[in-house]
């Protein structure tokens, strides 16, 4: 995490990856960044032109020429405006082409990250990186610095051109100068201030809004409308009187740049009209720095404004910066030891799964969730996992499938470590088939088969009529082509679950880790996910997290599992006349059933 | 506020503008005053021009330059106040409907919360007011002060010279039309892009919450895909954006410029025929500026008030829906004291849930006498809670079907029913507030309360409150410590018991409690709470073992109503779920 609060000024480096993406898109950089000289060139012709038409022209009255200096003038306001708009359009649609660019990769990352990322970060924040933090980059970089270096450039080079007329006249604008910069800066800071105060009282005021909405039975079952309708008031007010000042600064900030304005143009007058009387200053001159003005002192008033969205852009590239460091599951792929071709002869066919002494915990520093947990699947098993929440079920099979892949000891397949197996290996032996569902907003076909690019219409009805979902899915409106919305909100929840477990079996995997809900379901769910379960359990290799009684009775094998660690082992009926930790969690069972 | 007939925006817009008479009466003098200043300056710099090079009237040169000084000072000072004027009354009708629009949703019935999504109504109350403000602030400002910069300086230019002043206005129109369509066009692509980019946000949503699918069947590739397709969407729609926003819109900001050469150009002619003096051309300058701002101006107003329409229809939504009827009459303290002497009576009451065509109650009748306590017991859907709903009318029943004494409930005030019949919810809410602050959470003032200890102790949290970090003044809810179910249930209870009432509604409250504090908690209620009646709702049999009365629910009717023993011997519903619930009490122990 770098930190923001402590950074003062610019930090370049995390800008280069955004100049890199940038420069994907060099002929637009290149027209756009070859225009600022034409740009700065035709702001300095301006009013060098109106100093010249009223000296050349009008003063000593030369009827004949008037008419073309004025169409030059208008020819040199046409080149300004087409040079900004090109400068402009070309760099900030090429910066639009880099922000998408950033945001596909940001993305791809995501896909990619390990479960630690996801376990550690909030999917808000995800989500900001790939949102908000984009946003304040496209609104306030690209916009922001690209006009201020171009303002920056403009205000330097009208200075060097005033002072190449009449030095004298330009001191007096470089005493004013600071004073705008100082004056604006002060009242922005001020109302920097106020602003934090509004948003913090605004923000405490939503709170309280949200609050009293989601209990609106409890105040009005409690008579406390008045009650919280006074209190509500307080946050109205106090935000009131906070924009209240704000709005004085506000009107001061712009009402003070165009007073000095004002007061240059009289003071330009002033001191000029000696400079004329003495010949060294012409009136044309003198009233083409009058013209001027406005143009030096707004880009210095908005500067520091500037300077603001800048330093909020700054911030969203380093947070940025964070999802690229990330390492991914890729990246971790590719440090490890390529599997040699006998190793991958052995991996055709699931043989066996072996568990030795296997110790893990989520963080370095954390409990350990397995104990020395040893065990062994062989083909055509059954094993049952049992126990409470916690107990480390859900670990077993989060360490199968790869979720998380530091733990200790040795885990085996068909004799090779797992470790060593990439996760895309794996899909031929584990299919995972869980009653927590994530439906795509797609169709169903799709949802059955995954976008897998070797998986056919057949192949998918199959899957569907392995788990009995075919009925169902073929009186829908549009068959397999019935979209799905909200997680399968316009199916039955009995329905969405056979739809997750067809996509378990579509894959044709040898193994399937079956990881049973302990919610109770309605009696229709119960008897549609049964039997899918029990055809599962007909012709499958099977490790399940198991709930229903009838799961744990048909399994080979049953561990029990208590903190992490095999309490008791063996099949049902062993097990339950040692009348142990086992018979105990059968009663639990039997009551929540 | 009237129910019947509509009102038009712009009336009821006035209504909350019309409290702000002298602020905006103040603020538009000032607009009046800065914008004569702004003309008189630039004649006084063109004074001043004319007298340059001639020696002998340098004090009048002095004079027009302290002039322009003097007026730039003051306008610094009449700008500044005028949009305080104009800024401050805006935010305080941005308060004052935010405050009518709170107290609104504080009176409306659940029928209107059923319609009306929670996030919706705060994004109302919080975003959409935006419009309001702008409408009562910087649109009224800039309407006056188009009002006035369109009629001064032309007026001014005119004194100059008519003919280039008519010149004048020809790129003006022009600059109006792109500002009209430019900003209105850019306003739309902008609520395009929000929705394009709230898309990319929920289906970025959908991804990360089915990452670990996405991960195990490898399709990555296709949610690539699925997500760059939004991505395009939003990148093609900033550049339309950047287009408008690079070519379009900066022909607004060369207006000026553009009037500059035309003044050049055509009033440099008048010059040179000596028809114009090189002064007034300057001013003709300065004038440019001052023409094109409020064209500008306008073109932003009406652009902006669109959206404040919008803003003003949609808050509408809230103020236009009436509180119901007969909630303005509250009876006098004494009277309402009076209330439950003898009976509270449920005579055929039926109710059904808008939208749903099975009734989920079906003539239901029973009374309650004073000092009664009277058991409520059914499973779960069968019209419990939507029974005790009726009862404290959080649900809209028809006349007829519920007394208080003789006086029909719905012909009450809810408050005054409400502070006779307490009802303690089986979904205990608390505020993210002190432990104190939640007890006292709606306790009037004159009413005769318990101190603070012994509601907690009668709900036996004393013990526990104690023992958080900062006793009563802990905090509690979702910025305070986490309470377990249990805990949370008994703060709502002492919440309940903390001011008198004439009738307790225990709706399921002790469902989250463990076996003995339940068997406190009963004995507090059976005991201590002997002088006032209280209905026990429940499924659980053994909580309602000691009432006085049992009522049995099932799908919405009363099927059954006696004594504990009565109904074990003759009601086959109670019986079976009384045996059953035994049976589980005993294997648990």
């Amino acid at each position: 995490m770098s930190a923001q609060n402590n950074r003062q000024g610019i930090d370049w480096p995390v800008v280069q990856r955004f100049l890199r993406y940038l420069m994907s898109y060099r002929r637009q950089v290149t027209i756009g960044l070859s225009l600022i000289p034409v740009s700065v060139l035709f702001s300095i012709l301006f009013p060098w032109l109106i100093m010249r038409i009223i000296d050349d022209q009008l003063v000593p009255g030369n009827h004949g020429e008037l008419a073309g200096w004025a169409l030059a003038l208008a020819a040199v306001l046409v080149g300004n405006y087409l040079a900004d708009a090109v400068f402009n359009y070309s760099l900030q649609s090429a910066s639009q082409e880099a922000i998408r660019d950033i945001r596909r990769e940001m993305f791809q990352r995501v896909l990619y990250l390990p479960r630690r990322y996801f376990d550690k970060t909030p999917m808000g924040v995800t989500l900001t990186r790939l949102t908000s933090d984009l946003e304040a980059i496209s609104e306030s970089f690209t916009q922001g610095l690209l006009s201020m270096i171009r303002d920056i450039l403009v205000t330097v080079a009208l200075l060097v051109f005033l002072l190449a007329v009449s030095w004298k006249l330009t001191l007096v604008l470089l005493l004013i100068g600071p004073l705008v910069y100082y004056v604006t800066e002060l009242l922005r800071r001020r109302l920097r201030d106020t602003y934090v105060e509004a948003r913090l009282i605004l923000s405490r005021g939503t709170g309280y809004l949200q609050e009293c909405l989601a209990g609106i039975k409890t105040v009005q079952l409690y008579n406390a409308e008045r009650e919280v309708v006074e209190r509500y008031r307080g946050f109205t007010l106090g935000f009131f009187h906070a924009q209240s000042r704000s709005n004085i600064y506000d009107s001061g900030l712009y009402s003070i740049v165009e007073g000095i304005t004002t007061i240059s143009m009289g003071l330009v007058i002033w001191y000029g009209s000696n400079e004329i009387l003495a010949a060294s200053l012409s009136v044309g001159v003198l009233v083409g720095f009058i013209n001027t003005l406005d143009k030096i002192f707004v880009p210095i008033r908005d500067f520091s404004s500037q300077m603001a969205s800048i330093q909020r852009a700054f911030a969203a590239f380093d947070h940025i910066e964070e999802l690229f460091e990330e390492e991914t599951e890729q990246d971790a792929d590719r440090r490890r030891l390529p599997l040699s071709e006998a190793e991958q002869d052995k991996l055709r066919h699931f043989d066996s799964l072996r568990f030795e002494r296997v110790r893990f915990r989520y963080n370095d520093d954390g409990p350990w969730v397995l104990r020395d947990v040893s065990f062994e699947l062989k083909r055509g098993q059954k094993i049952a996992l049992v126990g409470s929440t916690g107990s480390g079920k859900s670990t077993i099979l989060r360490l199968l499938n790869k979720t998380y892949s530091q733990y200790e000891g040795d885990i085996t397949l068909n004799g090779i470590e797992l470790r060593r197996i990439p996760r895309q290996t794996l899909g031929r032996f584990f299919a995972l088939m869980q009653q927590e569902v994530f439906l795509f907003n797609e169709s169903i076909a799709f949802n059955i088969g995954m976008a897998r690019q070797d998986m056919y219409s057949e192949a998918i009805t199959a899957a569907a009529r392995y788990v009995y979902a075919d009925n169902f899915i073929d009186q829908l409106p549009g068959g397999y082509n019935f979209v799905l919305r909200g997680n399968g909100a316009n199916l039955s929840a009995g329905q969405g679950q056979l739809i997750a477990f067809a996509r378990a079996i579509a894959g044709g995997s040898e193994v399937i880790m079956l990881d049973e809900a302990t919610s109770a379901v309605d009696s229709v769910t119960e008897r549609m996910i049964q039997r899918a379960i029990d055809h599962v359990f007909e012709d499958k290799t099977v490790i399940a997290i198991a709930h229903r009684l009838s799961t744990i009775r048909h399994s080979d094998e049953i561990l029990v599992l208590e903190q992490g660690a095999i309490m008791e082992r063996g099949d049902h009926e062993t097990l339950l006349s040692a009348s142990g930790c086992y018979a105990k969690l059968l009663e639990d069972i039997g009551q929540s059933d | 506020m009237s129910t019947q007939g509509r009102v038009s925006n712009l009336r009821f817009f006035l209504r909350y503008l019309a409290r702000h008479k002298l602020e905006y009466g103040v603020g538009i003098a000032f607009i009046f005053t800065t914008n004569w200043l702004a003309v008189n300056i630039p004649a006084h710099i063109g004074a001043a021009i004319d007298l340059l090079g001639e020696t002998a009237q340098s004090e009048a040169l002095m004079h027009s330059v302290g002039l322009v000084v003097l007026f730039a000072l003051v306008m610094v000072v009449t700008r500044t106040i005028s949009r305080v004027f104009f800024f401050n009354p805006g935010r305080a009708v941005e308060k004052a409907v935010k405050d009518d629009c709170f107290e609104r949703l504080t009176q409306l019935q659940q029928d209107f919360y059923s319609q009306h999504e929670t996030g919706t109504l705060i994004s109302i109350v919080n975003n959409d007011i935006n419009g309001i403000r702008t409408l009562a602030g910087i649109i009224m400002l800039q309407i006056f002060n188009v009002i006035f910069a369109l009629s001064l300086t032309p007026l001014k230019m005119w004194e100059i010279s008519p003919q280039l002043t008519l010149y004048c206005i020809g790129p003006v129109l022009v600059t109006f039309t792109v500002a009209r369509y430019a900003m209105s066009y850019m306003r739309r692509q902008m609520k395009q892009r929000m929705g394009e980019l709230q898309a990319l946000s929920s289906n970025t949503v959908g991804f990360l919450s089915g990452i670990e699918v996405i991960k195990s069947h490898h399709i990555q590739d296709w949610a690539e895909g699925e997500f760059d397709r939004d991505n395009i969407a939003l990148r093609d729609r900033s550049r339309k954006l950047v287009m408008v926003r690079t070519v379009y819109l900066p022909l607004i900001g060369y207006t000026d410029r553009i009037i500059k050469v035309m003044v050049l150009g055509i009033g440099g002619a008048y010059v040179i025929q000596q028809d114009l003096t090189l002064g007034e051309l300057t001013a003709m300058l300065a004038y440019a500026s001052l023409l094109a701002m409020p064209f500008i101006s306008l073109g932003m107003i009406l652009s902006a008030l669109q959206n404040s329409i919008v803003s003003l229809e949609s808050v509408r939504r809230i103020l236009d829906t009436p509180p119901h009827k007969g909630d303005q009459q509250h009876l006098p303290a004494r009277q309402r004291d009076a209330l439950f002497s003898h009976s509270l009576r449920v005579n055929h009451l039926n109710y059904t849930y808008p939208g749903s065509s099975e009734p989920a109650l079906c003539d239901i009748s029973f009374a309650i006498r004073p000092g009664e306590t009277v058991g409520v017991l059914g499973k779960i859907g069968s019209g419990k809670s939507t029974l005790v709903n009726c009862l404290n009318r959080y649900l809209e029943i028809e006349p007829g079907s519920i007394f208080l004494d003789d006086e029909d409930i719905t012909s009450l005030s809810r408050r005054d029913l409400r502070s006779a019949v307490r009802t303690i919810t089986q979904e205990p809410f608390l505020f993210s507030d002190s432990v104190e602050e939640n007890i006292r959470f709606g306790a009037d003032d004159e009413a005769e309360a318990l101190s603070l200890e012994q509601a907690l102790s009668e709900s036996d949290m004393l013990e526990e409150v104690s023992q958080f970090p900062e006793a009563q003044n802990t905090l509690v809810g979702e910025k305070g410590i986490l309470l377990s179910g249990g805990q949370k249930q008994r703060l709502s209870l002492a919440r309940g018991l903390f001011t008198p009432s004439k009738l307790i509604i225990l709706d399921n409250v002790l469902s989250a409690v463990d076996n003995e504090t339940e068997r406190f908690l009963l004995d507090q209620i059976f005991n201590t709470l002997r002088s006032q009646s209280t209905l026990i709702v429940s499924h659980r049999a053994s909580v309602l073992a000691r009432v006085d009365r049992i009522l049995v629910l099932d799908r919405g009717r009363i099927v059954d109503e006696g004594r504990h023993e009565e109904l074990l011997e003759r009601c086959a519903l109670y019986r079976d779920t009384w045996t059953l619930q035994q049976q589980y009490e005993e294997h648990a122990a």
